[in-house]
């Protein structure tokens, strides 16, 4: 997995030789090469906070868990069996570190901040409402589904690859997106309704 | 109701908008950590890799294995509550939290008395492989487990005694996510009150009042006269894999919270099922 490794308009050579020179650094850091790590982290770090950005929906946060899970990443990586699983065990350290912030931050503020929208995208363009709503309906679930949600849609992992990331059976993967889905859906389909009510009434 | 093709796409657009970049201050500040921590040395791994990967093995060899030993016992020891002579369990009343290897099954749920609770709740250690027992609770204070805080006190009629066991360990190889089980028992006077008592906790997992869940199908598990499972966010400690059930008079949950393989909690609640069979 090396979608966020190399710029968008990366040729598939490109993405082959950042494959291989991942796991070249992968294999140097396992064996405590710290500038091999040094190496590494930048783009491993991009990858990690894109995830735990998406999860978390809070810049701040999202910064100090990937922080932390790069220094995880370094301290456990010799005990990292299958250098060729690194990216799916690197995830599951930011998901779970993830997990954590949000434990902690739950109690201390009821409501995390929305996720700052300056960026637009290409193919399917959301109104300003749709996301509202798809933020709310986000914040609403719990992070096991938020992770499965933006591991599912962000990543494109299918439920094995995310089952192997969150070490959980592929039958509760599937559940839990579909549950997700259910919610975001309803969130969505619940603002499309009272726009049409607001314009009946017009 | 938008299409599910569109739906998707939606999803995938709405999940792209976001910050890509790690912001440079966290690298420098990662990078500086880095340079002072030292590796965890592989060994460790090894222990923790095949605890994983025998995990999903063991349960189901275990339990196969506690068959093994019961056939070999009542065919050496002649059974004798096959012939009308009930075994009586060791009294285990203190609320220690020093596990006790089951051996024999329990009669029937007929049969058993508080004192059996902790039999029934203090799972086998293979069973529950890699987690300690962290707590405890006895008698009227282990009714309340599994509550909304906020919901009046439970106190059925016929009550005779309850139990609670929770157990906490390192099953997953993630240290800051431990596995977390619980296991309950309750012991009423007669069916019918054990029959009150499931319905009320029953309706407490899925009321809006309650916990709101809704019952699961993943697992067609059938345990005791009746039972139910659910797999949703509960008892305030995140995403739960829940076994509720009735045997005779007794009303029993096994659940599992936190990292825990849903796989877990079910098998703990088979084993606790086959004790009273």
């Amino acid at each position: 997995m090396v979608r966020h490794l190399l710029p968008s308009y990366a040729t598939m050579e490109q993405i082959a030789l950042g494959g291989r020179v991942q796991r070249y650094l992968v294999e140097r850091a396992k064996e405590g090469d710290r500038v091999a790590f040094n190496e590494l982290a930048p783009a491993l770090g991009d990858r990690l906070y894109s995830v735990a950005h998406r999860i978390l929906r809070n810049r701040d946060l999202a910064g100090d868990v990937t922080q932390q899970t790069l220094v995880k990443v370094w301290r456990d990586l010799p005990t990292l069996r299958d250098v060729d699983r690194f990216d799916g065990w690197a995830y599951r350290l930011v998901v779970n570190a993830s997990f954590d912030a949000l434990r902690m931050r739950r109690g201390r503020q009821p409501h995390l901040t929305l996720l700052d929208s300056d960026v637009t995208t290409p193919d399917v363009q959301l109104s300003v409402a749709d996301r509202d709503q798809l933020d709310r309906g986000f914040e609403r679930l719990s992070p096991q589904h938020r992770a499965v949600l933006v591991l599912t849609y962000y990543l494109e992992y299918s439920a094995p690859e995310v089952a192997a990331v969150l070490d959980l059976p592929i039958g509760t993967v599937r559940s839990r997106l579909h549950y997700a889905k259910r919610a975001m859906r309803a969130a969505l389909d619940a603002d499309r309704r009272a726009a049409l009510d607001a314009g009946g009434w017009a | 109701m938008i299409p599910e093709r569109d739906f998707d796409q939606v999803m995938r657009a709405w999940v792209d908008d976001g910050e890509e970049m790690l912001p440079q201050r966290y690298v420098h500040l990662a990078l500086d950590e880095v340079a002072q921590t030292q590796q965890r040395a592989a060994r460790s791994t090894l222990i923790e890799e095949l605890t994983n990967r025998f995990q999903g093995v063991a349960q189901p060899l275990a339990v196969a294995g506690m068959v093994v030993l019961a056939v070999v016992a009542v065919t050496l020891a002649g059974a004798p509550w096959l012939i009308g002579e009930v075994p009586r369990p060791s009294p285990t009343a203190t609320a220690s939290a020093t596990p006790t290897p089951s051996t024999s099954a329990l009669a029937t749920a007929g049969e058993i008395t508080g004192d059996d609770l902790r039999r029934i709740t203090f799972a086998d250690t293979e069973i529950l492989m890699g987690l300690d027992p962290v707590s405890s609770l006895e008698g009227r204070a282990a009714l309340q487990t599994g509550l909304r805080s906020s919901r009046p006190a439970f106190d059925p009629s016929g009550f005779v005694d309850a139990r609670y066991d929770e157990f906490r360990g390192l099953a997953n190889h993630d240290a800051r996510n431990p596995a977390v089980i619980g296991t309950y028992a309750l012991l009423l006077d007669s069916v019918g009150a054990a029959e009150a008592a499931y319905r009320f906790l029953v309706d407490e997992h899925e009321s809006s009042e309650g916990w709101g869940l809704e019952p699961d199908t993943a697992f067609q598990e059938a345990l005791g006269d009746e039972s139910v499972s659910y797999q949703g966010p509960a008892y305030e400690r995140g995403e739960a894999t829940i076994f509720l059930w009735r045997t005779d008079r007794l009303v029993l949950i096994a659940f599992g919270v936190e990292d825990t393989s849903p796989l877990q909690p079910l098998s703990v609640a088979r084993r606790m099922d086959g004790q009273l069979r």
